[in-house]
């Protein structure tokens, strides 16, 4: 086992990380930028280090930054958490070169599941199903356009093969830019232009692809665990369609969606995918669901992700040991038929934004912070009263989770724990996550990824 | 002979410039085998030259001991007069180039702008902290060969 763990990272992930390092009797090793000496992962941790400037170029991504911590701590192991350089194979490749185990997938699986062509060429080759369009056109493969389409007529013969509504996207766009939607050859004519010029001068780069327009579509995902010897299982999936901006906002497992049909197609295909990478370690295949229950590959998540929490609460396992377990290069020790579905649990994430206001951020200082608590209910996070929410990064402050015996209990639960939970000082999606919890469309089951919006 | 060591010395160079554009680093002092490489880059601080010089000499690194202790809250407007010179990055602090060799800089030298003061080695790179203007180096805040943060005073130095 390893002796000395470095976070790489901060907030809410960081605290959950040392958290589970304590249990394990690990010694955990903090960084910092400027803007966060006063954290609670600071607070946490065995030894603490900063190593740079608030903007997070400046610390949490300058990989010499944090190796020279690991080397000087002597730290034999590096959790990435999420975002920042969970995914960056790089970095994946330096902690190897130094001696350091880096907590998460092989730098190869790294690499592919992070260009996104490949891994949707990869998955394709699975037997996963890929949204119809330019890009999953397997003539076009061998170019190395990404799916870009040219001509509107070339659009046009393509959307009458797939049939519409069919998405115009811009290449280089995401977070839900530089899309159009198109329901007929006569639209499809006039806005492939509009989007080829809107996204010249938004990204500079006019480059497009067309695929089919997935409408009332849900986002699905399956949880893989996996050692380093081929053992694989996965983990139910989570339903995280209640997004705003594109950004998920409510997640919780099982789907209310699915039946147990699909549920079970859904996790044996994506344990053969992940199979057929050699998938090592946590990891999310992502679908797009459409409304007669088609699923579509969207991408491959290399790293543990924000809403693990729910599928903690119905598995009983906690998935940051594992990772940190399996790290050592021990073996599962378990298979598909011993995972236990437990009841339902639901998360909602608790963002420091003006859902008011555009979901404009909300930093600053947190006046009162009072967490709810009692059976089923778990809270996860790195803000205290007098903390002073910083505005140079992600706008996560806490996740609020409830599990119960079944969906409407769970559903109980978060509504009583969203009443209990006080946070003053800050705008935040309290309100916003108490609004979706008590809608009709959410507590009979029915959500699509433009649930916000309607 | 030489001519392997040339031919090294230049792959080494262009890795060194590429490893610089990467992370933005604005100088590099580093030393691998009989090699000693400095590079300053023209687009942060003054320009300068690359130099590449093959030292003879040992081919030890120093070794690193132990964790400095957390950084005393010094300001700016502490009783000492002068001014503090902070660390670029978390990293080790030399005060000399080599185990062998005498420290840049003592407590009363005057120094000019741009002089080394010290080395931070992180991740092998050994990156000099310049003088920014002409001074006097008035106290040395850390013990050699210890670990520092990011920002943490090294020296204290009055301007002449």
């Amino acid at each position: 086992m390893f002796r000395k763990v470095l976070i790489a990272n901060r907030g809410e992930i960081a605290v959950r990380i040392i958290r589970a390092c304590r249990e394990m009797g690990i010694k955990t090793v903090a960084v910092c930028s400027t803007a966060d000496q006063d954290a609670l992962h600071v607070r946490y941790a065995d030894e603490k280090y900063c190593i740079g400037g608030p903007p997070a170029a400046e610390s949490y991504l300058k990989p010499a930054s944090i190796i020279a911590v690991a080397e000087i701590a002597g730290a034999d192991a590096i959790h990435p958490g999420v975002g920042f350089l969970s995914e960056d194979a790089l970095f994946a490749e330096i902690c190897k070169q130094h001696k350091i185990t880096f907590i998460g997938p092989s730098i190869d699986n790294l690499e592919k599941m992070g260009d996104k062509a490949e891994a949707r060429e990869m998955m394709a080759k699975a037997g996963l199903k890929l949204v119809p369009g330019s890009r999953s056109n397997r003539r076009r493969r061998r170019r190395p356009v990404n799916g870009v389409i040219d001509s509107p007529e070339e659009a046009v013969e393509l959307a009458d093969k797939i049939g519409y509504p069919i998405g115009i996207k811009a290449s280089s766009g995401g977070g839900g830019r530089g899309i159009r939607v198109a329901y007929n050859n006569m639209s499809l004519l006039n806005l492939f232009h509009t989007v080829k010029s809107e996204a010249e001068a938004a990204f500079g780069n006019g480059d497009v692809y067309i695929e089919k327009w997935i409408e009332d579509a849900r986002h699905i995902e399956v949880q893989i665990i996996a050692d380093n010897h081929g053992n694989l299982v996965h983990l139910g999936e989570r339903e995280c369609s209640i997004q705003r901006k594109q950004q998920k906002l409510v997640e919780e497992t099982p789907s209310p969606s699915l039946s147990s049909k699909i549920r079970n197609e859904l996790g044996k295909i994506a344990v053969k995918a992940a199979k057929s990478i050699e998938f090592s370690n946590a990891g999310t295949i992502e679908f797009v669901v459409d409304s007669e229950d088609n699923f579509y590959f969207l991408e491959m998540n290399t790293r543990i992700q924000v809403e693990h929490t729910v599928t903690e609460m119905i598995t009983g396992i906690d998935l940051i040991k594992e990772q940190i377990r399996l790290a050592t290069g021990e073996e599962l020790g378990y298979d598909q038929n011993d995972i236990q579905m437990n009841g339902h649990a639901i998360e909602c994430r608790i963002n420091a934004e003006d859902a008011d206001n555009d979901f404009a951020p909300s930093p600053g200082r947190i006046e009162i912070y009072t967490p709810p608590g009692g059976i089923g209910i778990r809270v996860d996070s790195h803000i205290y009263t007098g903390y002073v929410v910083p505005h140079y990064y992600d706008s996560l402050i806490a996740k609020l989770i409830a599990h119960g015996r079944d969906r409407s209990e769970a559903i109980a639960r978060m509504n009583r724990a969203l009443d209990e939970l006080t946070i003053e000082g800050i705008k935040t999606t309290i309100p916003l996550c108490r609004k979706v919890i008590n809608d009709e469309r959410f507590i009979s089951g029915v959500v699509n990824t433009s649930f916000l919006e309607q | 002979m030489a001519e392997d060591k040339s031919s090294n010395s230049i792959g080494l160079l262009k890795q060194v410039c590429d490893i610089m554009k990467d992370y933005d680093l604005g100088s590099v002092y580093l030393r691998e085998g009989d090699i000693t490489l400095r590079v300053t880059s023209q687009h942060n601080g003054p320009s300068m030259p690359p130099t590449l010089g093959i030292q003879p000499g040992s081919n030890v690194l120093p070794q690193a001991v132990g964790m400095a202790s957390p950084p005393s809250p010094l300001t700016e407007s502490s009783q000492e007069s002068g001014e503090l010179i902070k660390s670029p990055m978390v990293g080790i602090f030399y005060r000399a180039a080599d185990i062998d060799k005498p420290p840049f800089v003592e407590v009363g030298d005057n120094v000019s702008q741009d002089d080394d003061l010290c080395l931070i080695e992180a991740m092998k790179i050994f990156n000099p902290v310049l003088a920014p203007f002409p001074c006097e180096i008035v106290e040395i805040l850390v013990e050699n060969e210890t670990a520092v943060e990011y920002d943490q005073p090294l020296f204290r130095i009055k301007r002449i």
